[in-house]
């Protein structure tokens, strides 16, 4: 047989799964062949990484991709997709679209792009992104879809065989399964596939890295996995950030912290505004309480009630339909009679929506399942094989347009028939909707005693045959009538002390339970159930001890049966805390019929849902407000409100009592609660605010207890008040960023000083800092946070100074010995134009001048703090100092050499032109003279006056014979007095 | 930590899932997670430190090689908190949440 068809709901709309194959055909069928069956993926030869994903890290090898591939390609029925070759197309398609935006962006234009080229390109890339991102969505709409058939496929063969709790942990293992094939598997593939498209140098070092990680033992890489899935876990949108408390790996707590700030967002915005007088919480929590007053709630609440009850009308008809068949089902399996039946429905409802509770004890195989799923008859001597009898009546049999699933593809459990083809005998109608309304009519409501059922069935019954209990059909039309009160009452009456649910004097004396459905023996007699609870004390009914004088009435209004409020009342907390045995029936009340009267149980559970909003609002922020705590290391603060929530545990209880109740109804009705995990979650949360508390309080005070000194204590009050200093106006300009980082120190690591010293290092390491600036907090003198704080900021501020001429020195040194190469080929007027009277040189020699002298200072700074400056930084600063001295003196150098060429001639003497040009040439001299400088001064000057210059003369005789002697006049005849005043301007 | 873990695993409803099971899974999301982000972070490690890296991982001490990698790999903390939330949108959808 080939792979199971299963049938995508937007591919093909009328889906007929067989059951019980399809998962497993899925599960068979990896993730990169399926691919590969699309047409649109890459060939495995050709694309697949040559590194494969270790088996650990959940990947897929080719091999079994191309046998899987053949199956899937061989069986899949043209138009009909598996989930796996839909799930294929869509990440096929994302790969592409991701490759090509990868790809893109690596290749670099060639040449500089015009201003149009450059817009088509970015348009481009902005396409490309797009595309990657709208199929990426697409690919996990897809899985979203399948996922949601295949859970709902889960749920519904789950709750035909299983009871709540074991259907609960068979959704909880197939969504496990489903995370491992969706996400951890589907990921590793697409990584794989990601990282085709890094350059070959970073691809290489990957696949070793990955390869060392897959050396590590598999218990190695599953510790490593589950640390940093709690990273993961720790920053998901919802977990308490009071929660973090407790983490073993400070990375991980800080890594938790920095995710869980940046995807929570109210994580860190509830801090600050915790600092700030969180106006944000009170805002939110002065709406929550407007929501509750009476009239703003009422009215507020109104259109989403409405909204509730337009929904609640249509599930109520689903509920309805789907009902329909289950009765039916019922009754044809167990071929029940009319008695049977009717108590078996309500079994059989029960069983169809996962609530194993009203049915006595059954029998189980040892893996947990039900021996026999099919309702058992409350009535003695009713097994479903007894219930079956021909005689009573006219049969049955279903039409198969009302079933609306295949029974025959249910999977039933060992040892249990199937009577699918069985008919059911009723004595009297026999319509589902009949026996349901029988049901209906003989369940405890809430608020109820045992009369109102009994007298509500024992109405229906007088209206049904009125002659048999002495009326006229005319007596029992008007719903008013007298005759027809009486006799209700006066049967009622009856029923109820041969139950001994009354007295003889009209005392009730057994506790009815709301959802509790009475029985009827085999003759259809009505029955209490022998179970039900007799008080000690039996209490006054008001209306229902009168029952038999009111049975001898005229006065109709007295008829009227009152709720047993003071029993009710008394019995309050019996009926939260009893299991969710009346939760089907009362889901069957509330959503069979009489939806009007649901309206006001709604408004009430509408408000419970509120209350428990504030609630989980109340938890969340006491979690922050603890978590603020912990940083403020304050020993007992948050007590009060510790205590002031959970001050009565009995409400919370009551409330997630009530909510439980709610949303079980709800659910059975079809309805879809957006958060159908609120009460577990608060009960998570209760119970983790709870530890987490105890754990923070301990933490608190064993920092206190364990603090060797005075000293130790003032640290922590320095500390609270350096963070109250944070909540004054001058927040900003005080400790600053220390501060913060500070409050961020978990301080219920019990060790204070390891915090402090850690905090120091890592906020040296996060200034790039390369040695501790504070190797030990404790060397500092005084323990005082402001004194640690200042001397770690001159530190840091030291380090941050020796890191930026680290990074600036370069330039400024090759600008320097570019300037320095420069200037001494310059003649004095042009090294003074470009240097010393340049303002843009000399700002910038300011610049590294001032760069020199603090990092001097830091240098000292460090040293004096015993820690170790690198040698070639301060070399660096050395050099530095020196290049900019010698530039200063360049000018200078020129100066002399100008003087002591000058201290030889006499200026009175005109004929010594030759010696005034010496002048001149020497303040255009270089000091430092190659071949070139040489040649180009031969034509303006003799070979001797350059020879006399340089001390080069005969290799200046080579290089200037061809100097003319027009030149050489044209030079001599600059007046002297002129070249005299240029050259001195200096 | 196991407060920490039994609140994720209720948020996705999944706790009812076995002790052992939530392990597994939760170590199989992590591996996701180092796939994803320390991964690609890891290539953008200077040369000069990646040989360090290496010994990290050998050394079997997860919190140091985040550690690393907070303090050598700028922005990694942005990168984890895009990945981190795009797996959590994936589990969800995963669970049918």
């Amino acid at each position: 047989m080939g792979p199971e068809k299963f049938s995508y709901p937007l591919i093909n709309p009328d889906p007929k799964p067989e059951v019980g194959k399809v998962d497993d055909t899925i599960k068979k069928i990896p993730l990169v062949e399926a691919q590969d069956v699309s047409g649109e993926s890459e060939k495995p030869e050709d694309s697949m990484p040559s590194l494969k994903t270790p088996d650990s890290l959940g990947g897929n090898t080719r091999e079994t991709n191309k046998e899987e591939t053949k199956k899937t390609g061989e069986t899949s029925p043209e138009g009909e997709k598996t989930p796996d070759e839909l799930i294929a197309e869509a990440r096929s398609e994302y790969i592409n679209n991701f490759s090509a935006w990868q790809e893109f962006k690596q290749k670099k234009p060639t040449k500089e792009l015009s201003l149009m080229e450059k817009t088509n390109h970015d348009v481009e890339e902005d396409t490309l992104s797009k595309s990657s991102a709208d199929s990426y969505k697409k690919y996990q709409e897809t899985i979203r879809q399948i996922v949601k058939v295949e859970l709902d496929k889960e749920r519904e063969e789950s709750m035909k065989a299983w009871t709540v709790e074991q259907t609960t942990e068979k959704m909880a293992s197939k969504q496990a399964e489903l995370i491992d094939k969706y996400v951890i598997k589907e990921s590793a593939y697409l990584e794989e596939k990601k990282i085709e498209t890094w350059p070959p140098k970073e691809k290489g070092w990957w696949k070793t890295t990955l390869e060392s990680y897959s050396k590590q033992p598999k218990a190695v890489k599953f510790a490593m996995g589950a640390v940093v899935g709690t990273v993961v876990a720790v920053s998901t949108p919802g977990i308490a950030v009071g929660g973090m408390v407790g983490l073993g790996g400070v990375a991980v707590l800080r890594l938790a912290r920095g995710i869980g700030g940046s995807l929570l967002g109210a994580g860190v915005s509830k801090l600050v505004s915790g600092i700030l007088g969180r106006d944000l919480e009170k805002k939110t929590k002065q709406h929550e309480e407007d929501m509750l007053s009476s009239e703003k709630f009422s009215k507020a609440s109104f259109e989403d009630i409405q909204k509730q009850h337009e929904e609640f009308l249509l599930k109520r008809d689903k509920l309805k339909t789907r009902n329909k068949w289950l009765t039916i089902g019922a009754g044809v399996a167990s071929g029940a009679g009319f008695a049977a039946a009717s108590g078996a429905l309500e079994n059989s409802v029960s069983n169809s929506l996962g609530l194993k509770h009203a049915l006595p004890k059954e029998e189980h195989f040892a893996d947990g399942r039900a021996v026999n799923p099919e309702p058992k008859s409350y009535f003695p001597g009713h097994s479903p094989e007894e219930q079956i009898n021909p005689d009573l009546g006219e049969s049955h049999p279903i039409p198969d347009a009302e079933l609306n699933y295949e029974p025959s593809s249910t999977p039933k459990p060992e040892g249990i028939p199937s009577n699918t083809e069985s008919t059911v005998d009723l004595p009297i109608e026999v319509g589902s909707e009949d026996l349901a309304a029988q049901i209906e009519r003989l369940t405890v409501r809430p608020k109820e005693g045992f009369w109102q059922p009994v007298s509500r069935e024992v109405e229906f019954r007088i209206k049904a045959d009125p002659e048999k209990y002495g009326l006229s059909p005319e007596s029992v039309i008007d719903e008013d009538s007298p005759e027809l009160a009486r006799a209700v009452a006066k049967e009622t009456n009856r029923i109820l002390r041969e139950n001994e649910v009354i007295d003889s004097s009209g005392l009730e004396k057994r506790i009815s339970n709301p959802g509790e459905v009475l029985e009827l023996t085999k003759e259809g007699e009505i029955l209490v159930n022998p179970k039900a609870v007799y008080v000690e004390n039996p209490i006054e009914i008001k209306s229902p001890k009168l029952v038999t004088e009111v049975a001898t009435e005229s006065d109709n209004e007295s008829l009227v049966v009152e709720p047993r409020k003071n029993l009710v009342n008394s019995v309050d907390n019996t009926i939260l805390n009893q299991p969710a045995v009346r939760v089907s029936s009362l889901a069957e009340n509330e959503l069979i019929e009489n939806v009007d009267s649901s309206q006001d149980w709604l408004t009430a559970d509408l408000k419970a849902h509120v209350e428990l909003a504030q609630t989980e609002e109340a938890l969340n922020s006491f979690n922050n407000d603890l978590d603020l705590e912990t940083y403020k290391g304050l020993p007992l603060s948050g007590q009060k409100e510790f205590s002031d929530i959970l001050r009565d545990d009995n409400i919370i209880n009551s409330q997630l009592e009530n909510y439980e109740n709610y949303r079980q109804a709800v659910e059975q009705g079809g309805i879809d609660l957006p958060e159908n995990n609120l009460v577990e979650d608060l009960k998570e949360k209760i119970e983790e605010m709870r530890e987490v508390y105890k754990e923070t309080l301990n933490a608190k005070q064993e920092i206190v207890s364990e603090l060797p000194n005075y000293d130790g204590k003032i640290k922590i009050q320095d500390m609270l008040r350096l963070w109250k200093s944070g909540e004054s106006a001058n927040w900003e300009g005080g400790y600053g960023d220390l501060a913060e980082k500070i409050s961020e120190m978990d301080l219920t690591d019990h060790d204070l000083e390891k915090s402090l010293e850690e905090f120091l290092n890592d906020h040296v390491t996060q200034n790039g800092l390369e040695t501790p600036v504070v190797t030990k907090v404790t060397e500092i003198p005084s323990y005082s946070i402001s004194k640690i704080s200042e001397e770690a900021q001159k530190l840091i501020d030291s380090h941050a100074q020796i890191n930026a001429t680290k990074i600036e020195m370069p330039d400024y040194m090759e600008n320097l010995d570019l300037s320095l190469e420069a200037g001494k080929k310059m003649s004095l007027e042009e090294f003074n134009k470009n240097f010393i009277n340049n303002s843009e040189f000399n700002s910038i020699k300011a610049e590294l001048t001032e760069i020199c002298r603090k990092t001097t200072e830091s240098i000292k700074s460090l040293e004096e703090a015993g820690h170790k400056v690198s040698p070639e930084l301060k070399d660096s600063i050395h050099d530095a100092i020196e290049k900019m001295q010698e530039l200063d003196n360049l000018g200078d150098e020129y100066s002399e050499a100008w003087k002591e060429l000058l201290s030889d001639i006499d200026l009175d003497e005109q004929s010594y032109a030759n010696a005034i040009l010496n002048v001149k040439d020497s303040a255009g001299r270089p000091l430092v003279i190659d071949t070139g400088t040489v040649l180009d001064m031969t034509k303006h000057y003799t070979p001797s006056q350059i020879g006399k210059f340089t001390g080069l003369i005969e290799k200046v005789q080579e290089l200037t014979e061809d100097l003319t002697p027009e030149e050489l006049a044209e030079v001599r005849k600059l007046p002297v007095d002129q070249l005299i005043k240029q050259n001195l301007k200096l | 930590m196991d407060i920490l873990k039994k609140a994720f695993f209720a948020k996705f409803g999944l706790n009812k899932l076995s002790k052992d099971k939530q392990d597994e899974l939760l170590s199989g999301i992590g591996e996701t997670f180092i796939k994803r982000v320390i991964g690609p972070a890891m290539v953008n490690l200077p040369e000069k430190d990646r040989a360090d890296f290496q010994v990290l991982v050998e050394d079997k001490d997860f919190d140091k090689v985040l550690q690393f990698l907070i303090a050598k790999v700028p922005n990694f903390k942005e990168l984890a908190a895009v990945e981190a939330k795009r797996l959590q949108e994936e589990i969800k959808n995963a669970t049918g949440n």
